[in-house]
């Protein structure tokens, strides 16, 4: 322990560090807003792709992704910033919440703390700060609350308004060229599912070839599956049963067992004994009389034949996921004990056709017509793994944002129209507001403004004439009024279809303003001494 | 305490004078450098003059090949975009599984051109829409060449196969390849299905020795690793076969759990010999029983397939026996001899079967044997070419040019359209973009006018790898379509121009350079859209 002079005796471990007061804020401000800057030029239909690559050795280092889903990008970063660890968190809950938005969620928290960090310089208070952006945020939801529409469920107008949600969400992915084509075939997904919201009905298969365009919504379910040699490969009005047992041979799991015989007949025997065994358990799944049998794990030879013999459709090593999903599509209940024929009608699924199909080079087995229809697959086609993940990713955001909407059915118009009108919100409170907090309150405002700015400038567009023209038409009454980034001009979002979800706007608006709170408070960090590692 | 702010300003000075278009700029050349790198590393092995490559692996083998995608495959690129080129190669190649080298090329040129465009100030997603147009419009305007196709007619797809198997080490024995490749493909065409076909059934077979004159075509199967067994005198030659595929063993028992044969004395042991010898009489006589009189054994791994004593008896019977089958081969035999396996002795019932009408031990005309079973049911929907090859790199090389030319023949039965070849297309394609880019006006023009250009370095490498002066070749070349003779290309024959290159039979199946033209346009509008490389954690 020092002792010479007036140092402070030490409380933290070696290596331990503390900032304080001033110190901390900036060190926050600093990351928070450096993530935000990283992301910020994938926002918008004009926003850009980055690549991850992993860094460390060993076969991770081959696997790159191109990406423009914030989300994706935030998560695999690689930051020790507390504060940006924050902003990276909260696009995490925005993916899983609603599925989209997860890069504005990240943006509008960054823009936050950057306004926050000019009015700490003119020495407001955090508290004060934070007060007003709570007015704010109220102030802003209310507005984006009240310019919402909903349309009844079944109307048509309500599906073109997904149509153009799906539009407007897949616009800034890599397949905006052909995002009228994917916007429809995500609508017709997500209606499938009739209001439910569980995704796994919706499965999505990536096959390398082809392009885009050649990728296609199939009605049934399609398992990435063979069927057994010897069978038949067309099984109309299927009984299906799904198991998960052992088929290759039943062995008592216990180390080391061993028979002591005296004869090779009576090893003829038990061998016969063990295949006797077998057919038992074979005869056992023919009692529930399944037209297809689909086991999650291999089939031996032997009573793959037995199963065949008996005219039965075998699948074997379906893993669990496929297993699964054949389950809750078909309506079967997954068995490994088969003692109970009598239960068939409830254990056995049920499809109108089973066949096999062929997608590329690749042969699939498709299950058509299932008990419960809601289940459907997109195939997705595309000249690289790349690409296909990105694809699968950018359709992954759609249907979140459509089950969302199909859920909460209210829609804003996009192309910056709601963060301009609750911009504007914000702008008029500040005036009615007495006491400092109004400067935070315009504050708000501003960073709210910076998302189209920000949609404006990935586009190479002069985003100060813009935006300047954009509040001047939205001042006239024009409130559907918004971005046209096609021609870099402003435009009528009713005649152009740009729609978004509500509940998306929401969620990014309160996430960010939480997350920005958050760390606005913060005046301190303690970082804990690293453990010690070995160099390598 | 004092490290950590310093870093985090730091990273706060370079997000702060964090320059957008600087740094995006450059992240953004090095992927188009990166990428143009890789096209130009296979850009000398297009086209029928085109050269081959040596590659060396991390083992020290060999493998000369001409094959874009095979070459890109073992190049260890590190390169993130130099990465997604290859994957376009892979993509060609299970797509139409010609022009892998096209299409990286193609891909190349698009890019390079992207970087002028750049320049100019042009925004990335302006260029990848306006190539996106492009692409669009020049799909269209591809089928303005087309000719149908008629399966029927044999030489118009054996001129196809041709024109592919030009640019291989194996295009002087097109002649007798090209047939070939159509006859296997057009056999295994399933009339309920006639738009796509399976090429895992049929199968290459790969033995050393001989030239690659002496390929063929088996309707039937050949085993090149797997004998007829020769113990106890096996026969070699079975006429009008009865095959059974079995997947079960003709060996002592075994049981799943360990087992072991405790005895006391001599007479003991006698005792279990001979149960073991009833034990393989029994199972011998059923197969007798059933008819079959050859045998294939898939291989196991947990106890021996046969012993000697199972195959004396079987050779006293007069069955031949062949063992060590693989387990993925089982569906191609079953297809091919029409019968079903067998996994259980008391399962070999005569209907199981399949029929041949000759299996035989052949003496290839070195000292090398294969065994052929062959004159299969007329059902039967799959078949073997058995390939030869003086020696392991002319044996692969001849495999691939075999797949190329099978994947040809297939693109044709999935799309049934012809169009010239040697750089007629891509000349025809750019000329109508350009006119059409005269129609525009802004951004968009150029871009239109850009992928134009990036198309003529087809023809214009074409014209380089054949020793032709490229630019007087795309100019004539250029000069003849706008006289409307849009067949027009560079004939290798005569190495010059030709007024109709179809005179010459060179015709390639418009799949090809369809998948090639979008596979490249994808990938590069990718490429184009990335503007930052994040090392992340994971």
């Amino acid at each position: 322990m020092d002792i010479v002079g007036n140092v402070l005796p030490q409380v933290l471990k070696d290596e331990a560090t503390e900032d304080k007061g001033e110190m901390a804020r900036l060190q926050s401000f600093v990351g928070a807003i450096a993530v935000a800057d990283l992301v910020k030029t994938t926002l918008g239909p004009k926003g850009m792709d980055k690549i991850l690559k992993p860094t460390g050795p060993g076969q991770e280092m081959s696997h790159i992704t191109v990406t423009n889903d914030g989300a994706t990008i935030l998560r695999s970063m690689y930051v020790e910033n507390p504060a940006a660890k924050i902003l990276i968190e909260i696009s995490k809950t925005q993916d899983e919440e609603v599925g989209d938005g997860t890069t504005t969620v990240a943006v509008l928290a960054g823009e936050l703390l950057r306004e926050g960090e000019k009015l700490i310089q003119k020495r407001i208070h955090p508290q004060h700060v934070i007060a007003g952006w709570r007015i704010a945020r109220d102030v802003a939801l209310k507005r984006l609350r009240e310019i919402s529409t909903e349309n009844d469920i079944n109307s048509q107008e309500f599906h073109d308004d997904l149509v153009k949600i799906a539009r407007t969400t897949l616009s800034s992915k890599l397949i905006t060229s052909d995002r009228d084509y994917f916007a429809d075939l995500c609508v017709n997904a997500v209606l499938r599912l009739k209001g439910s919201s569980n995704l796994d009905y919706i499965q999505i298969i990536k096959l390398p070839g082809g392009t885009i365009r050649d990728s296609y919504l199939d009605d049934g379910f399609i398992l990435k599956k063979q069927i057994t040699i010897g069978c038949k490969t067309r099984i109309e009005n299927a009984k299906i049963l799904v198991a998960n047992t052992a088929m290759d041979y039943d062995k008592i799991k216990i180390y080391g067992t061993k028979v002591k015989v005296n004869s090779m007949d009576k090893v003829a025997e038990i061998e016969a004994a063990e295949k006797e065994k077998m057919k038992h358990k074979v005869d056992k799944i023919l009692k529930y009389q399944p037209t297809v049998f689909v086991n999650r794990q291999l089939i031996y030879n032997y009573p793959e034949q037995l199963l065949a013999d008996a005219g039965i459709t075998v699948i074997e090593h379906a893993d669990f996921e496929g297993m699964e999903r054949v389950a809750a599509a078909t309506g079967a209940e997954i068995l490994s004990t088969f003692d109970a024929p009598e239960r068939s009608e409830q254990i056995l699924g049920h499809c109108d056709l089973i066949e096999e199909i062929m997608i590329g080079e690749e042969k699939m087995i498709k299950f058509s017509g299932c008990k419960k229809n809601e289940a459907c697959t997109i195939v997705l086609r595309g000249a690289s793994t790349h690409i296909l993940d990105e694809v699968d990713r950018s359709i992954h955001d759609a249907l979140c944002v459509l089950i969302t909407t199909v859920k909460n059915r209210r829609v804003v118009w996009g192309g910056g129209n709601s963060e301009m009108q609750m911009a504007a919100a914000c702008e008029e409170e500040a005036k009615k507001v007495q006491g400092k907090q109004a400067f935070a309150i315009e504050a708000f405002g501003r960073a709210l403004r910076q998302i189209p700015t920000i949609i404006c400038d990935n586009g190479g567009y002069d985003s100060a004439e813009l935006i300047q023209n954009f509040k001047v038409e939205l001042q006239k009454g024009n409130l559907t009024y918004g971005l046209n980034m096609t021609d870099g001009t402003i435009g009528n979002m009713s005649e152009l279809g740009v729609k978004e979800c509500l509940r998306v706007k929401e969620q990014a608006l309160l996430a960010a303003s939480e997350a920005a709170e958050l760390i606005m408070r913060v005046d301190n960090i303690v970082k804990c001494a690293p453990r010690k590692r070995e160099r390598a | 305490m004092s490290q950590a702010p310093q870093a985090g300003q730091q990273q706060a000075q370079k997000a702060s004078t964090f320059n957008k278009s600087e740094k995006t700029k450059d992240i953004r050349l090095t992927n188009i450098q990166a990428a143009k790198a890789v096209a130009d590393a296979i850009r000398t092995s297009l086209g029928p003059r085109g050269m081959d490559k040596m590659i060396q692996d991390a083992k020290g083998q060999v493998l000369i090949t001409n094959d874009g995608a095979t070459i890109l495959k073992q190049m260890d690129l590190v390169h993130p975009t130099a990465k997604m080129l290859v994957e376009i190669s892979n993509a060609q190649d299970v797509e139409a599984g010609d022009g892998t080298t096209s299409v990286v090329v193609f891909a190349g040129a698009l890019l390079k051109s992207c970087e002028v465009l750049l320049e100019k100030g042009i925004h990335p997603t302006t260029i990848s829409e306006g190539f996106q147009f492009a692409l669009e419009y020049a799909l269209t305007a591809l089928d303005e060449l087309k000719k149908p196709v008629d399966l029927e007619n044999k030489q118009q797809l054996i001129e196809c196969v041709q024109t592919a198997l030009s640019s291989k080490v194996v295009s002087s024995n097109s002649a007798q390849l090209a047939p070939l490749a159509v006859d296997a493909v057009l056999r295994i065409v399933d009339p309920e299905k006639p738009n796509n076909v399976d090429l895992r059934d049929i199968k290459i077979v790969k033995k050393l020795g001989g030239t690659i004159d002496d390929t063929e075509l088996v309707e039937g199967i050949v085993f090149s690793n797997q004998k007829a067994s020769q113990a106890a005198g096996g026969p070699q030659q079975i006429k009008n076969a009865k095959v059974a595929l079995l997947q079960f063993c003709l060996s002592a028992p075994k049981t799943d759990v360990e087992n072991s044969i405790a005895i006391k004395d001599y007479t003991e042991m006698d005792k279990i010999l001979k149960e073991e010898r009833k034990y393989i009489v029994d199972l011998v006589k059923k197969i007798v029983a059933s008819g079959a009189n050859v045998l294939l054994i898939q291989k196991s791994i947990l106890r021996d397939a046969v012993n000697d004593l199972s195959l004396h008896f079987l050779a006293k019977k007069g069955i031949m026996v062949v063992k060590d089958i693989e387990r993925e081969d089982v569906e191609f035999i079953s297809k091919t001899l029409c019968l079903v396996p067998v996994a259980h002795i008391d399962q070999l019932t005569p209907e199981k079967l399949g029929t041949a009408g000759l299996v035989e031990t052949v003496h290839l005309n070195d000292e090398s044997k294969v065994l052929r079973i062959t004159e299969v049911a007329a059902q039967s929907k799959a078949l073997t070419i058995l390939v030869r090859g003086s020696n392991q790199l002319v044996l692969d090389e001849a495999d691939r040019s075999i797949h190329d030319a099978l994947c040809v023949v297939r693109s044709l039965v999935k799309s049934k359209g012809l169009i010239p070849g040697g750089g007629a297309p891509e000349i025809h394609l750019s000329l109508r973009l350009t006119q059409m880019a005269n129609t525009l006006t802004g951004a968009k023009s150029m871009c239109v006018r850009a992928f134009a250009d990036a198309l003529e370095v087809i023809p214009y490498t074409l014209a380089e790898n054949a020793g032709l002066n490229p630019i007087n070749v795309v100019t004539e070349l250029r000069n003849r379509h706008l006289k409307s003779q849009k067949f027009a290309g560079i004939g290798m024959k005569k190495n010059n121009i030709v007024d109709d290159i179809t005179t010459e039979q060179v015709v390639q199946p418009i799949l090809v350079t369809r998948s090639a033209l979008s596979l490249a346009t994808e990938c590069v509008r990718m490429i184009l859209k990335i503007d930052d490389l994040v090392i992340s954690a994971r």
